[in-house]
């Protein structure tokens, strides 16, 4: 039974915390969604008896945090809004998330929470899809949990095709969704992040899920993830995909420079603890492939010299010889993918060209990838999917100390057009 | 409550890359000829990019300039030259918003003649307080066991003062009468100085000449008890209330009397290593670590939160009064064709021209500058390899104004070339047309670029401003190899100090298991095994080695 305004009707909840109470925390921005019939069923304490929701809203006066009073389990908190952050759509689509967050984890620490789980109101949320956060963070005494949707790895490609594999490479654990809206904190990641400047760091907006999940990584706590049956939306994204592409890898790659002392020092990945049943994975959306191909080979013409600012001949010759493949013989070699990838992170360091404009044009090389990737898995099963993203998460990992070397020596960045 | 600093850390200094310079040297804002705090500022960013993280400012206050400035007329003044107190308070926060401590200078020992306290004690009556600031005799033959430092230009420790009709102490230049701390009201004055800069947010202070701070009768009148007291004093004071600051000391000393400097920590937070940097340059002339390796066996042992200083060059002479007298006439001989570059017991030569500009020899040097236990010092201009002028005398050769452009007087300033304070570097080999920050920011090999990436390498691994030192003795004596080790890392660096390859086998069997990965290119070597690990280097080739173990 989905969770949607009306009432769960069985109690789910089989591990309770630790200690203290929960919260479960719901973002909204300045356009938001109706979320109390959420907020009211996550509340109802015949079901979570040891659990407080709270709501980020956008103060309308100049407080900046209204706390009201706790009512049957369900707290409003206001947060204040920056102009910076309603001027950009950000891909998510919730303007001021991580005001909205900060407003959430500082109530939660204020309350002495153990810990706290994020939710999207915009998603319907069926039973036991919260409970098995608070399985993660109790049982498994995690401090960071991330999801795992029962969506097909031919959705969210993005995820599957760059940031998953890049996190894992970077910092070594294997998250498969290090980007979510859904996702759980414990008390000490919360103190930990709180009182980090990034709150307010222009980008934050676009990449404080992001930023949440590395900051676990890197701090050397526990990560876990669960399983979780919400649906997400993939239908009218907000923002178009280059954009997207270049706020959330544009924050992946700002955050490497901050990381650089972590994520240098990491090799090899491994393995976290999902907790729950992943079930079954959704069936797979039609992709038009062939019009991605068609994309890639039509944008190769346009944006070969921006990519020449980026990539090495070699790299020029490899992207090259896909513009005159078949469909048949589509494939882009992983290596040659994290390589790309990995060019773009030093490029970007590096300011070869405005960022937003070199991350923007990455965008048909991830549709060819995207076109790749679902011509050689089409039809295959949830096994060999996961074998097939487990290599590339493997190759992202092998290429990786070239971007270290390059990292440590920018002089070894050699791309066509070599602006030293 | 304690007075924070900028850093974050107590112990910031541990990690530090310092960058050493001049203000009057670095960038002109205001067409003068002399380098001042706002051109310093506008220059922050570059300094910023090379990765250092501390400044260290030579004297900017007011002084009659006969000593570069370590003739302080007053404490507590910017000399106008400069920039006024606003400025430096300016340069100050840009730092620290880069995220860059700031360190000045303290000269405890002595003022400038013309300081305040020198004409008022002069005119004072023997045996009163304000007299009293100063060393006074009525004889040149008190403190007769005293060795006489700038021998090139002083016949005594001792000057006559026609006004006050007495002899007054002086180890250095005679303008630079050295204060009394026999008398509690220099160390009021003192300590209210440090209070001036501390509160103001400076990170911390170059204790200058602090081996002679006191005198006694029948001792060298160097490295008294009496002048451990007064550093201590100091330290009380600033750790009662301050935090996260850094007292450097300036002990030009061997290694055991360095030593006690860092008391048991209730004293300087860090020394220079000044016996290491000549062994350094003799060991890859003679191509033999073992002066090296000797250096550093000869080290004491220091305080966990104490650290040693290294450095290649600085604004002084190269200094040979801690070698051996063999060891001095080898580097006269090594690196002084001209007879000019000799000053004191010293060489006035800057990193390049000593290296015979030699670009893989200024780098392994760097490198084994980098990688050595201690907190490395960039004197500025060395990471171009900036050259220098014997001719203009004293040790104004080594601080000629920084090299930024090959426009109209280095890019250092727009005065008219005669307004300067010192001729800019203009010979065939080390002119600022070739050797200039613009050109080799344009040139991606260049040794600025190199520069870069080296600082930010170290500053990746804390291992080597906090961890372990242990050498490593193979056969071959042209290898100096060493390990670092702190918490689970461990770093090997192996250097080779001769002109052609070398080979060399490494008693490595300690790390059986662990792949050595090549941390500039970040390549894995073959897995150490259970025998002795061969290892071939270039001509003046190093490798600085993480020993991963990948079986986590």
């Amino acid at each position: 039974m989905a969770i949607t305004g009306s009432n769960s009707s069985a109690s789910t909840l089989e591990t309770e915390p630790a200690s203290g109470r929960l919260v479960i925390g719901i973002p909204t921005g300045p356009a938001a969604e109706d979320y109390r019939g959420l907020a009211e069923a996550l509340a109802d304490p015949t079901v979570r008896p040891t659990c407080t929701v709270v709501v980020a809203r956008p103060a309308s006066t100049g407080t900046a945090r209204e706390p009201a009073a706790p009512d049957d389990g369900l707290v409003e908190v206001r947060y204040m809004p920056r102009q910076q952050d309603v001027l950009e759509m950000p891909y998510h689509g919730l303007a001021c998330r991580a005001r909205a967050i900060h407003a959430i984890f500082a109530e939660a620490q204020a309350g002495g929470a153990a810990g706290c789980i994020i939710v999207d109101p915009r998603t319907t949320h069926p039973e036991g899809s919260i409970e098995s956060f608070w399985r993660a963070l109790s049982a498994h005494d995690a401090d960071f949990v991330g999801p795992v949707y029962r969506r097909h790895p031919f959705s969210g490609g993005l995820i599957h095709g760059i940031l998953a594999p890049f996190f894992s490479a970077l910092y070594g654990i294997r998250l498969q969704y290090p980007v979510a809206p859904h996702f759980a904190c414990s008390s000490r990641l919360m103190a930990m992040v709180l009182a980090d400047p990034i709150w307010d760091a222009g980008a934050a907006n676009v990449g404080i899920d992001w930023w949440l999940a590395t900051a676990a990584a890197a701090g050397s706590l526990r990560v876990a993830q669960t399983s979780v049956a919400v649906t997400l939306r993939d239908d009218s994204p907000l923002v178009d995909l280059s954009t997207t592409i270049a706020q959330l890898l544009g924050f992946a790659f700002t955050d490497l420079e901050r990381r650089v002392q972590v994520w240098q020092r990491i090799r090899g990945s491994r393995d976290v603890v999902c907790v729950g049943d992943a079930g079954e994975s959704h069936a797979a959306p039609n992709i038009d492939a062939a019009a991605f191909v068609e994309s890639f080979r039509c944008d190769y013409r346009d944006l070969r010299e921006v990519w020449e600012e980026v990539l090495p001949p070699m790299a020029i010759m490899q992207w090259r010889r896909l513009t005159t493949m078949s469909q048949d013989g589509f494939r882009v070699a992983d290596p040659v993918w994290a390589r790309t990838i990995y060019d773009f992170a030093m490029g970007h360091r590096l300011r070869v060209i405005p960022r937003a404009n070199l991350l923007r044009s990455l965008t048909p090389l991830y549709l060819a990838w995207l076109a790749s990737f679902v011509l050689e898995m089409q039809g295959a099963s949830t096994e060999a999917l996961d074998a097939r993203l487990a290599r590339l998460r493997s190759a992202f990992e092998q290429e990786k100390p070239y971007l270290i070397s390059q990292w440590r020596w920018p002089e070894r960045f050699k791309p066509v057009k070599l602006r030293r | 409550m304690r007075l924070r600093g900028s850093a974050e850390h107590p112990q910031w200094y541990k990690d530090a890359v310092i960058y050493q310079l001049h203000v009057r040297s670095f960038a002109d804002s205001n067409a003068d000829g002399i380098g001042d705090f706002p051109g310093l500022l506008q220059r922050l960013d570059y300094l910023a990019e090379l990765g250092v993280t501390c400044l260290w400012l030579l004297p900017f206050f007011v002084s009659p300039l006969r000593d570069d400035g370590y003739d302080v007329a007053d404490y507590r003044q910017v000399n106008p030259c400069y920039g006024t107190l606003e400025d430096f308070r300016a340069l100050l926060q840009a730092a620290h918003d880069r995220a860059m401590q700031v360190i000045i200078e303290l000269a405890l020992n002595h003022t400038s003649d013309q300081h305040p306290w020198f004409q008022r004690a002069r005119r004072a009556p023997a045996g009163s307080p304000e007299r009293n600031f100063y060393v006074w005799s009525d004889t040149d033959q008190r403190f007769a066991g005293t060795r006489i430092i700038f021998l090139d230009t002083e016949p005594s420790n001792w000057t006559w003062d026609a006004e006050a009709g007495a002899f007054y102490w002086h180890r250095f230049f005679s303008h630079q009468p050295d204060l009394n701390y026999g008398n509690p009201l220099v160390m009021r004055e003192m300590l209210g100085v440090v209070d001036f800069w501390l509160t103001m947010g400076v990170d911390g202070l170059r204790l200058d000449a602090v081996p002679y701070l006191a005198e006694r009768e029948g001792t060298s009148c160097e490295n008294l008890p009496e002048t451990h007291e007064v550093i201590r004093t100091v330290r009380r004071h600033i750790d009662a209330h301050y935090a996260n600051r850094m007292l450097l000391a300036e002990a030009n000393q061997l290694p055991t009397d360095v030593r006690a400097y860092f008391g048991n920590g209730d004293e300087c937070h860090m020394a220079y290593h000044f016996p290491l940097m000549p062994r350094l340059f003799i060991g890859i002339h003679q191509e033999d670590r073992e002066p090296i390796a000797d250096a550093l066996a000869q080290t004491p042992a220091i305080p966990d939160e104490c650290q040693w200083a290294l450095f290649l060059r600085n604004h002084d002479e190269l200094t040979l009064e801690m070698v051996t007298e063999d060891e001095r006439d080898y580097m006269y001989l090594a690196y002084t064709a001209d007879p000019e570059a000799r000053l004191n017991l010293g060489i006035r030569r800057r990193l390049a021209p000593l290296l015979g500009n030699d670009r893989r020899r200024i780098e392994l040097m760097t490198a084994l500058l980098f990688s050595l236990p201690g907190t490395p010092i960039i004197y500025y201009g060395d990471e171009i390899g900036m050259g220098d002028n014997i001719l203009l005398g004293d040790r104004h050769g080594v601080r000629t104004p920084m090299q930024w452009s090959p426009g109209a007087n280095a890019g250092f300033s727009t005065a008219p070339a005669e307004k300067l304070f010192s001729p800019v570097i203009d010979d065939p080999v080390y002119s600022f047309q070739a050797v200039n920050v613009a050109a080799q920011e344009a040139d991606g090999a260049s040794l600025l670029h190199w520069m870069r990436n080296m600082v930010a390498l170290r500053k990746l691994f804390h291992v080597f401003g906090g961890g372990t030192v242990e050498m490593l003795h193979p056969e071959n004596r042209k290898v100096f190899a060493h390990v670092r080790r702190h918490g689970e890392d461990v770093i090997l660096c192996v250097a080779n100090l001769s002109r052609v390859p070398q080979p060399v086998v490494l008693e490595l069997q300690e790390f059986a298991g662990a792949t050595p990965v090549e941390m500039l290119g970040y390549t894995s070597f073959p897995t150490i095994g259970t025998t002795p690990y061969p290892l071939t280097l270039g001509a003046y080739g190093y490798y600085w080695f993480e020993l991963q173990r990948f079986d986590t």
